[in-house]
C-alpha cells in the first residue's frame, strides 16, 4: 500500500504541471479553454512524429514542441479570446470547434493519428528506497512541478511582471492607468502558460514512452478537474488537489483493481463536486436566512 | 443525392436527438458536455431490454428514456445546486464516469443456447432487434425520424406549459425569477430531468441503429458535437438544434462537400459563426419560449 501512495505521488506531478497549466489560464488569465489539452497533444505529436522521421535527439524535439506549441497557442488565444468577444460562453465554445479541427489536422497528418514513439531517456532507471521503487523520470516531474509552482508563484506575487500580468487579465481599464502594456503582457502569459503545458505534455509522454490522439481529451479533462478541486486561489492548492488525484486514483486501483482507476479517479471527483455543491448551496441559505 | 439522404436520415436522427437533450440544458442557462451519459443509459437500457429479455420496441426505447430521465434526475439533486463553470465541468467528469462505467457493464445471458447481453470493455453486439423481426433500412430511417419528431413536438408542447416557460426566465435571471416564486433550481432539475429522457430515447435508437454499441461511442466528443450543432444554430427555437444539425450532418458528412475533412470544416465553421454571428444563425430571444 505504502508503494501505491508513493507511486500516486510521483505520477501527481504529472497533474501538477498540467494544473498549473490551467492554473493560468483560467485562474490568471480568465480563459475557459477545453483545446488547451488538444493544443498540447498536437505539439508534441507533431514534434514527435518529425523527431521519429528525421532521427533527432530528445532534447531537439522538446525544442521542437515549443516551438510548435507556443505560436499555435497563441494563435488560439487570438481567435477565441480576442476575435470572440461577446461572452466567457461562445469563447469557450470557439475552443470546442478549434479542438474539433486540430484533431482533425492531426488524423490527416503524414502520422495519421497513430502513436507516436517519444524517447524516454530514463526509462530503466529506477530508486530503489528500502522496501519502495521509484521510476526516476517520475520523480524528476514531481521535482519539475514543485520547483515550477514555486517559480510561477514568486513570478506572480513578487516580480513586477507577474503584478503586470495580474492587473492585465483583471481589469484592462486599472491597466491603461498604470500604463501597463496589456497585451504583450498578455501574449507574454500565454507563453508561460503555452510553455507549461508543453512541458506537461512531455513529460507525459515520455513517461508513456509515446502519445496518441487521446492524450488531448485526457489532458483537458484532468486539467479541469484539478482546476475544480485546488481551486483559483493558490497555485499550492492546485498541486496539492493534483497529487492528492493522483493518490487517490493510484491507491483506489489497488484496492478495487487496475482497471478500475479512472473509474475510480472520476468517481472520486464527482463525490467531492457533489458534497461541495452542497455545502456551497447549505452557505449560500444561510447567508439568505 | 436523395439516396444518401435517406441513408443518413438515422444519424440525423439521432444527432438532432442528442441535440435537442443539450438545447433545454442550454436554454436553462448552463452548458452540459455530459449529455452522452444519460444517452448511453437509454442505449444499454433498451438493448438489454430487447435482447435479454425479449420486449418489443415500443416499450424498450419508453424504458431507455425512463434510465436517461432517471439518471439525470439522480445527477441533477447535486448538479443543480452548482452553476456556470462548476456545472459544466461536473457534466464532464460525469460523461467521463460513465464512459468508464459502461466498458464495466458485464450482463451474459443464455438465450436459444447463445449468450447474449454487453460484455463489458467489447461492447454489445448482437442488438438484432431490427433484423430478427425484419424491419428494413427504410422503416429504420423512419422509425428513427419518428422519435426525432416526438422530441420536437414534445419540447414544444413542454416550452408551453408553465414549467416549460419558466425555464429561459430561470436561465435569465434566477434571483428576479425566484424573487416572483420560481424555484429556480427545480426548474433546471425539471429541464435536465426532460433532456435526460430525451437523450435516452435517441441511445435507444442509436442502439438499435448500430446492432453493437461500446463504451467509446459514449465519449466527451459526442456530447461536445451537441452542444456545438445547437450553439451553431442559436437558441431562438427548437429550429436552432435542427438547423445545427442539419448542417453538419447533412450538408457535410451526408454530401461530403469537404470530403473527409469534414470536422475541420465544421470546426471552423462553428468559430467563424463564434466570431461573426455569436448568437447562432437563429439568434437567441432573451426569455423567448422553448
Amino acid at each position: 500500500m505504502l508503494q501505491a501512495v508513493v507511486e500516486g505521488l510521483a505520477y501527481g506531478g504529472l497533474y501538477a504541471l498540467l494544473g498549473i497549466g490551467f492554473f493560468l489560464t483560467y485562474g490568471v488569465l480568465r480563459r475557459i479553454d477545453l483545446a488547451y489539452g488538444t493544443v498540447v497533444m498536437t505539439s508534441v505529436y507533431l514534434a514527435a512524429m518529425i523527431a521519429a522521421s528525421m532521427k533527432l535527439p530528445w532534447p531537439v524535439a522538446i525544442l521542437l514542441t515549443f516551438s510548435i506549441g507556443l505560436p499555435l497557442s497563441l494563435m488560439i488565444a487570438v481567435i477565441a479570446f480576442v476575435l470572440v468577444r461577446q461572452d466567457a460562453r461562445f469563447s469557450m465554445a470557439a475552443t470546442l470547434g478549434i479542438w474539433m479541427v486540430l484533431e482533425e489536422l492531426i488524423l490527416h497528418s503524414p502520422g495519421r493519428g497513430r502513436g507516436q514513439p517519444v524517447t524516454n531517456p530514463f526509462h530503466t532507471a529506477m530508486l530503489e528506497i528500502g522496501d519502495i521503487q521509484l521510476r526516476v523520470d517520475q520523480i524528476l516531474i514531481l521535482v519539475l512541478a514543485l520547483a515550477l509552482a514555486g517559480l510561477v508563484t514568486v513570478c506572480l506575487t513578487h516580480s513586477r511582471v507577474g503584478r503586470a500580468i495580474r492587473v492585465a487579465s483583471y481589469d484592462a481599464d486599472v491597466a491603461a492607468l498604470l500604463g501597463i502594456a496589456r497585451i504583450r503582457t498578455l501574449t507574454l502569459a500565454t507563453l508561460i502558460s503555452a510553455g507549461i503545458g508543453s512541458l506537461a505534455g512531455w513529460s507525459f509522454a515520455m513517461t508513456q514512452s509515446g502519445i496518441d490522439l487521446h492524450f488531448g481529451m485526457w489532458a483537458t479533462v484532468k486539467g479541469l478537474v484539478i482546476l475544480a478541486l485546488g481551486g483559483t486561489r493558490h497555485i499550492g492548492f492546485i498541486v496539492t488537489a493534483a497529487l492528492g488525484l493522483g493518490m487517490a486514483e493510484r491507491v483506489g486501483s489497488e484496492v478495487i483493481g487496475a482497471g478500475y482507476r479512472d473509474l475510480v479517479g472520476y468517481g472520486v471527483i464527482l463525490i467531492l463536486l457533489a458534497t461541495e455543491a452542497f455545502v456551497r448551496s447549505g452557505e449560500r441559505n444561510l447567508v439568505q436566512s | 443525392m436523395i439516396g444518401d439522404l435517406v441513408a443518413i436520415a438515422p444519424l440525423f436522427a439521432v444527432s438532432l436527438i442528442l441535440a435537442l437533450s443539450c438545447y433545454i440544458v442550454l436554454k436553462s442557462g448552463e452548458i452540459s458536455f455530459g449529455q452522452q451519459t444519460f444517452f448511453g443509459a437509454g442505449a444499454y437500457a433498451s438493448g438489454i431490454l430487447t435482447v435479454m429479455f425479449g420486449w418489443p420496441l415500443a416499450p424498450a426505447l419508453a424504458a431507455g428514456a425512463c434510465a436517461g430521465l432517471t439518471i439525470a434526475s439522480l445527477v441533477g439533486i447535486s448538479l443543480c445546486r452548482l452553476s456556470g463553470f462548476k456545472f459544466t465541468l461536473m457534466t464532464l467528469v460525469l460523461g467521463e464516469f460513465a464512459k468508464e462505467a459502461f466498458a464495466k457493464i458485464e450482463w451474459r445471458r443464455i438465450l436459444n443456447c447463445y449468450p447474449v447481453g454487453p460484455e463489458g470493455p467489447l461492447g454489445f453486439s448482437n442488438i438484432d432487434y431490427y433484423y430478427a423481426n425484419g424491419i428494413g433500412k427504410n422503416e429504420q430511417s423512419l422509425i428513427a425520424m419518428l422519435a426525432a419528431l416526438l422530441c420536437v413536438v414534445a419540447l414544444y408542447v413542454y416550452g408551453h406549459t408553465n414549467s416549460g416557460r419558466r425555464v429561459p426566465a430561470v436561465a435569465d435571471d434566477p434571483i428576479l425569477a425566484a424573487a416572483v416564486g420560481i424555484r429556480p433550481r427545480t426548474v433546471r432539475l425539471q429541464a435536465l430531468a426532460v433532456s435526460g429522457a430525451i437523450a435516452g430515447l435517441g441511445g435507444g435508437i442509436f442502439a438499435h441503429q448500430a446492432t453493437f454499441i461500446e463504451a467509446s461511442n459514449f465519449s466527451l466528443m459526442v456530447g461536445v458535437h451537441a452542444v456545438a450543432y445547437t450553439l451553431l444554430g442559436g437558441l431562438a427555437s427548437v429550429l436552432g438544434p435542427i438547423l445545427g444539425t442539419a448542417l453538419d450532418i447533412v450538408l457535410l458528412e451526408g454530401l461530403r462537400v469537404v470530403g473527409s475533412y469534414r470536422m475541420v470544416a465544421f470546426g471552423s465553421l462553428l468559430v467563424l459563426m463564434l466570431i461573426l454571428r455569436p448568437r447562432g444563425l437563429l439568434g437567441d430571444r432573451n426569455g423567448g419560449p422553448l
